[in-house]
């Protein structure tokens, strides 16, 4: 897996590639949680490279959107594979985290 | 399409999921399955494994993890064993995934895509082993004889 991190105009992308598995998730959990310690409170992943996910990876996901719900933050999730989009549906997170199609309509919700 | 008999040994640290990830990825090549089916696999795999080694035993000593995967030409068998607590898999609560994010249970996801995706699943607990096996169709074929067979 891989994490490409970058900030536009106070939101924090993290662009995930590769396998998000139960090894490989601890790492994105600590990189976004180093954000929200800094002050961070937007937060957009861009999964347009992400090949695989498991519960795992959705774990973190689901952990982070509580967490900035109670900071009054917000998190949106983009540009997610037919697979990865079917995982998400099956765990049923369709209708509580955002969800957009690229990473401009993503800044816009954000 | 070749047949394919693995055995893979494992022990109940996160890390052997690699070793996992390495079988599938040599067994789909041999018997050349799309990569949704490959994807699939890997999760009822890993699902499995980690409940197992997350959930599965009282104390901190080493345990063997025996997983054996069959496949024919339209099915792949599923077969782990281990010495944890006793544990249906068949018989775990679904989570509910239509409540509020604040309240959602987030344990039984994985138990929840392992029993979605595979298309059999058993369980049995023999000589103090949880043994689970699960059927997992990779053509077509053998998908639509399975439907066409009656409940």
């Amino acid at each position: 897996m891989e994490i490409v991190q970058e900030n536009n105009n106070g939101v924090e992308i993290f662009s995930v590639k590769g396998s998000l598995d139960s090894n490989t998730s601890t790492e994105l959990e600590t990189r976004i949680y180093a954000a929200l310690e800094s002050g961070q409170r937007k937060l957009i992943l861009n999964l347009e490279n992400l090949e695989y996910i498991s519960s795992a990876g959705i774990r973190v996901m689901l952990k982070t959107a509580k967490d900035l719900k109670r900071m009054e933050g917000n998190i949106v999730l983009c540009a997610l594979q037919d697979y990865v989009r079917e995982v998400f549906d099956i765990a049923g997170f369709d209708g509580y985290l955002n969800i957009e199609n690229n990473i401009e309509e993503a800044m816009v919700k954000i | 399409m070749g047949k394919v008999n693995l055995t893979i040994k494992l022990k109940n640290r996160l890390i052997d999921l690699d070793k996992i990830k390495k079988a599938v990825s040599k067994m789909s090549a041999a018997i050349d399955c799309t990569k949704r089916n490959f994807r699939e696999i890997n999760l009822i795999l890993e699902e499995l494994f980690t409940n197992v080694v997350c959930h599965g035993f009282n104390d901190d000593k080493e345990h063997d993890i025996d997983l054996f995967l069959t496949c024919d030409e339209n099915a792949l068998i599923i077969r782990m064993e281990d010495d944890g607590k006793p544990f249906d898999l068949t018989d775990a609560a679904t989570p509910d995934t239509r409540c509020a994010i604040e309240k959602r249970f987030v344990g039984g996801l994985g138990i929840h895509f392992v029993k979605y995706f595979a298309d059999e699943c058993k369980y049995l607990r023999k000589k103090g082993k949880n043994i689970v096996v699960l059927k997992k169709y990779i053509t077509d074929k053998g998908q639509a004889d399975a439907e066409s067979r009656p409940k």
